[in-house]
C-alpha cells in the first residue's frame, strides 16, 4: 500500500500546474459580467490535445499514453486547482467511451482536439438509452460535435448536430452552459457504464476537479490571511480564521485521501469501487463549496467583489456540483 | 409580557395591509445600479411620505408618525407579505442615518435632514470602512484638519454602498490624530456633491456595482456638519452601527419568515433528483426545510423580544449582534437550500438577492450577510465580550 505520489506522478502534477500557471491565470471577471471570449481560446485547446492530456488515461492500444485512473485524477486535481475552461472532463470520457465501443476514428478525433465534446446531464436522473427524450442541462456546449452522457448504467454519445441548445446565462461565467431538449435522439454509441468503471470514472474525475479547487482556494485564503492585517496583526493570527482554516486543510486531506483510494481501488477492481467513487465525489463537493464559503468570508468585502478570485471557486464549484448526477442521488447510491 | 395586540395596532395592521395591497409598486425595482434605481427608490418613498407610510417610528416634529417600535414592526410585517420593493438606495437614510441624526443630531440638523431622508429628496449613503480599516474600524486614517469654520477632509473610504447615486454620506474621519484611536474620530454629515470627491464604482459577485471606492482631496465641508461632539464620533458611530445591526435588519429578518414559506411551496411541488417524489417527499429535503422553518420562527420570537426590550431603552444595546449574526446564518442556509432545491435551474443567473425569494442571486448575495455592517467574527466578539463579559482575546 502507498496512497503518495509516485515521482512520475509529481512530474505530471509539475508539468499540468506549470502550464496552466502560465497559459489560464486564474483571476477576477472584474466589470464584464457576461462571457465576451470563447470558452478556451482554439490555441490553447490544441496546444492541451497535442500535450495528451484528452489521452493520459486510455490504453496504449485504443491510441492514449497509458496511465491509469490516478494519473487522470491528478490531471484533473490541476484542472480544478487552476479553474481551467474548457472541455477536458466531457472529452476524456467520450474518449473512453468510445474506446470502449471498439470506435478508434472517433477516440483519434476526440483526444486530437478535431471534435468537441460537450457534457450532458439528465434533468431528471434518466439513464443514458440508444434513444433518447428528456431535458438535458450541458456544459461546455461551445463548438460542440458530440455530448457525452455518463448516467450509472449506460453511457452513451450523441451527436449534436440536430439538437437545438438554449444557451443558459450561466452563475460562472466562464463556462459555456446550455440547456436542450432531445427528442429521440440517437446515441452513436450507448454502452455499458460497468464494463469499462465509466461511471466511476466520471464520478472520480469529477472529485478531483473538486478536490483541486478546495485545495487552490484554501491556499489562496491562507496566504491573504497572512498579509491582511487589521487590528495591528495579520488577521490569520485571529483564532475564528484559523479555525476555518483548519477545517478547510482537514477537508482537503480527506477529500484528497479519498479520490486517490477510489481511483485505486476502481482499478483494483474493489467490490466496492462504485461506492469508494460515490464517496469521493460527496468529499469533494462538500470540501469545495465549504472552503469556497469560508474563503469569501475570510476575503471580508473583498471577497464580494469580481475583482478579488474567491467567488470564482464558488461558482465554478455551484457548475461542477451540478453535473453528472446531484448530491442527493449521490449520497443514495453510496 | 403577552402577543395581544392592541385594537389600534390591529387596525393599523388592517389599514397598512389594505393601503400597501392597492399601491405597491406593480413595476419591479430596476436592476440596473443607476439612477434609475435611484428615481425608482426616491418615488417609491415620496409616495409613502405622501400616504403618511414614511417614518413610522419617527418625531411628528421631523415629518414621522411617532406611533412607536410595535407599528414599525407590523409595518415591516406586512410590508414583506406584501412583497413589496427592497429599500435600496433608501436604505443607510432610513434604516441608521436618519435614526442617527434623531439620537444624536442638533436641532437644526434634524430639521435640515430628516424631512428630506423621508419624502424621499435625497439618498444616503455609508462612508466608515476603509482599505486599511474594515473589521477594525477605529483604525480609520481619511483625516478631517479644522480650518476657520471649515473641515478639510483628505483620504479614501470603500465599500460605500450607492455611493455613486448619493447625496449625503455618513462619514467617519480622524481629527485628532494624535489623541487615542477611538478618541480622535469625528461623525460627519458630507455632501456627496461637495468639489474633491471622486467615486469609483467596484463590481460584486452578485453582478451589480453598488458598492464604491470614494477618494477626498481637500473636500470642504462646513464645521457645522459634524454631528455630536468634535472627536466625538466614535460614540456616534456606535449608535449608528446599534440601529444598523438592530431594528435596520428587522425587515430582513421578517422576510426570511415569508421565503421559507415559499421554499416550502417550492419543495412540495419540484420533483426531486430521483424523479419519484417532490423534494418535500424526500426525509432529508423535509426535515431541513421544517427544521429551518423552526429557527426562523424563534429568530422572528427573538425579533419581537428585541423590540420589548429596546422599548425600555434608548438606543439598542450589543444584543443587537445576536439578531445580525443569527439572521445572516439563517439566511445563507436558507438561500443554499433554495440552489440546492432549485437544483440544475440554479445553473442559471437569476432573480435579484434584494426582492427577496428564491434565486441563485439571493444566493450570492447571502455572502454579504455575515460580511456587511461588521463581520460575524467580530459579532461572535461583541456577543461573547460585551454581552457575556468574557475576557478579550
Ligand atoms: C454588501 C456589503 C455592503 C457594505 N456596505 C458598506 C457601506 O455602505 N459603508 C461602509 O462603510 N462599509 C460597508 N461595507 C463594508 C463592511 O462593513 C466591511 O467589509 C466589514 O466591516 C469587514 O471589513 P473588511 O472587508 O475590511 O474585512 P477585514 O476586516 O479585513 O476582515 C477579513 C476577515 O478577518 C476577520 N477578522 C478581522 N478581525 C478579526 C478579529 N478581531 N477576530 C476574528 N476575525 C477577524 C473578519 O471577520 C473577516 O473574516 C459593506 C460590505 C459588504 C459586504
Amino acid at each position: 500500500m502507498d496512497m503518495m505520489q509516485s515521482p512520475e506522478q509529481d512530474e505530471i502534477e509539475r508539468t499540468v500546474a506549470a502550464f496552466l500557471t502560465e497559459k489560464f491565470p486564474v483571476r477576477g471577471h472584474g466589470h464584464s459580467f457576461k462571457r465576451t471570449e470563447p470558452e478556451i481560446a482554439d490555441e490553447l485547446w490544441q496546444e492541451c490535445c497535442n500535450l495528451g492530456w484528452l489521452s493520459l488515461g486510455l490504453s496504449e492500444e485504443a491510441g492514449g499514453v497509458g496511465y491509469g485512473l490516478a494519473e487522470e485524477a491528478i490531471l484533473f486535481r490541476e484542472l480544478g486547482r487552476g479553474l481551467a475552461p474548457g472541455p477536458f472532463l466531457s472529452g476524456v470520457l467520450a474518449a473512453h467511451v468510445a474506446a470502449t465501443a471498439g470506435d478508434h476514428e472517433l477516440v483519434a478525433k476526440i483526444i486530437s482536439g478535431e471534435v468537441r465534446v460537450a457534457l450532458a446531464t439528465p434533468l431528471n436522473t434518466d439513464e443514458a438509452s440508444a434513444s433518447f427524450s428528456g431535458d438535458i442541462s450541458l456544459v461546455h456546449t461551445e463548438r460542440a460535435d458530440y455530448a457525452v452522457m455518463i448516467t450509472p448504467n449506460k453511457s452513451a454519445i450523441y451527436a449534436m448536430e440536430n439538437v437545438a441548445v438554449e444557451p443558459v446565462d450561466s452563475v460562472d461565467i466562464s463556462l459555456a452552459v446550455g440547456r436542450a431538449k432531445f427528442d429521440n435522439v440517437h446515441a452513436l454509441h450507448l454502452v455499458d457504464s460497468g464494463a469499462s468503471s465509466l461511471y466511476e470514472r466520471a464520478l472520480i474525475l469529477a472529485a478531483a476537479i473538486s478536490v483541486g479547487m478546495a485545495i487552490e482556494v484554501m491556499r489562496i485564503s491562507v496566504e491573504y490571511s497572512k498579509t491582511r492585517e487589521q487590528f495591528g496583526k495579520p488577521i490569520g493570527s485571529f483564532q475564528a480564521l484559523k479555525t476555518y482554516a483548519a477545517y478547510m486543510a482537514s477537508r482537503c486531506e480527506l477529500a484528497e485521501s479519498q479520490l486517490f483510494f477510489a481511483a485505486l481501488a476502481v482499478e483494483a477492481r474493489f467490490e466496492s469501487a462504485r461506492s469508494e467513487a460515490l464517496a469521493a465525489r460527496f468529499n469533494a463537493n462538500e470540501a469545495a463549496r465549504i472552503n469556497g464559503e469560508h474563503a469569501i468570508q475570510i476575503h471580508g468585502g473583498y471577497g464580494y467583489t469580481t475583482e478579488y478570485t474567491p467567488y470564482r471557486f464558488v461558482t465554478r464549484n455551484h457548475v461542477i456540483e451540478r453535473i453528472i448526477t446531484l448530491r442527493s442521488a449521490v449520497i443514495d447510491a453510496i | 409580557m403577552d402577543l395581544e395586540f392592541t385594537l389600534e395596532e390591529r387596525s393599523f395592521r388592517e389599514q397598512v395591509r389594505t393601503w400597501l395591497e392597492e399601491n405597491k409598486p406593480s413595476e419591479p425595482r430596476p436592476k440596473s445600479d443607476d439612477l434609475e434605481q435611484r428615481n425608482y427608490d426616491l418615488a417609491w418613498q415620496r409616495t409613502l411620505y405622501d400616504n403618511g407610510w414614511a417614518g413610522i417610528a419617527w418625531p411628528k416634529a421631523y415629518g414621522g408618525r411617532e406611533l412607536g417600535t410595535i407599528a414599525q414592526l407590523i409595518w415591516f410585517e406586512e410590508y414583506a407579505k406584501a412583497k413589496a420593493p427592497y429599500l435600496g438606495a433608501n436604505f443607510v437614510g432610513i434604516n441608521h442615518g436618519g435614526p442617527t441624526l434623531i439620537a444624536r443630531a442638533t436641532e437644526e440638523q434634524k430639521t435640515f435632514h430628516l424631512p428630506k431622508i423621508l419624502k424621499g429628496e435625497v439618498v444616503w449613503c455609508q462612508g466608515f470602512s476603509e482599505p486599511g480599516s474594515g473589521s477594525d474600524l477605529a483604525s480609520l486614517s481619511t483625516k478631517a484638519v479644522v480650518d476657520g469654520d471649515q473641515l478639510v477632509i483628505t483620504g479614501q473610504k470603500i465599500w460605500t454602498s450607492f455611493a455613486h447615486i448619493a447625496d449625503y454620506q455618513e462619514l467617519l474621519v480622524r481629527t485628532d490624530p494624535d489623541a487615542p484611536k477611538h478618541k480622535g474620530i469625528s461623525w460627519v454629515i458630507c455632501d456627496m456633491h461637495a468639489p474633491g470627491i471622486t467615486i469609483r464604482q467596484i463590481p460584486t459577485i452578485i453582478r451589480g456595482a453598488e458598492f464604491c471606492e470614494v477618494f477626498y482631496d481637500e473636500v470642504r465641508l462646513p464645521l457645522s456638519s459634524v454631528v455630536g461632539n468634535l472627536n466625538d464620533g466614535w460614540s456616534v458611530a456606535m449608535s449608528t452601527l446599534s440601529f444598523e445591526r438592530g431594528t435596520g435588519f428587522m425587515a430582513a429578518i421578517i422576510e426570511l419568515t415569508t421565503t421559507i414559506e415559499e421554499l416550502i411551496d417550492i419543495a412540495r411541488h419540484k420533483k426531486s433528483p430521483d424523479g419519484k417524489r417532490t423534494y418535500f417527499q424526500d426525509d432529508e429535503y423535509r426535515r431541513k426545510l421544517l427544521s429551518l422553518k423552526a429557527e426562523i420562527m424563534a429568530l422572528r420570537s427573538a425579533t419581537y423580544r428585541a423590540i420589548s426590550r429596546n422599548m425600555r431603552q434608548d438606543a439598542p444595546g450589543p444584543e443587537g449582534s445576536i439578531l445580525k449574526l443569527v439572521m445572516s446564518d439563517l439566511n445563507q442556509k436558507l438561500a443554499r437550500l433554495g440552489v440546492d432545491i432549485l437544483g440544475i435551474e440554479a445553473l442559471a443567473f437569476g432573480g435579484s438577492h434584494r426582492d427577496g425569494g428564491v434565486s441563485t442571486a439571493a444566493w450570492l448575495g447571502s455572502f454579504s450577510g455575515s460580511i456587511a455592517g461588521g463581520t460575524s467574527e467580530i459579532q461572535r466578539n461583541i456577543v461573547s465580550e460585551r454581552v457575556l463579559g468574557m475576557p478579550r482575546g
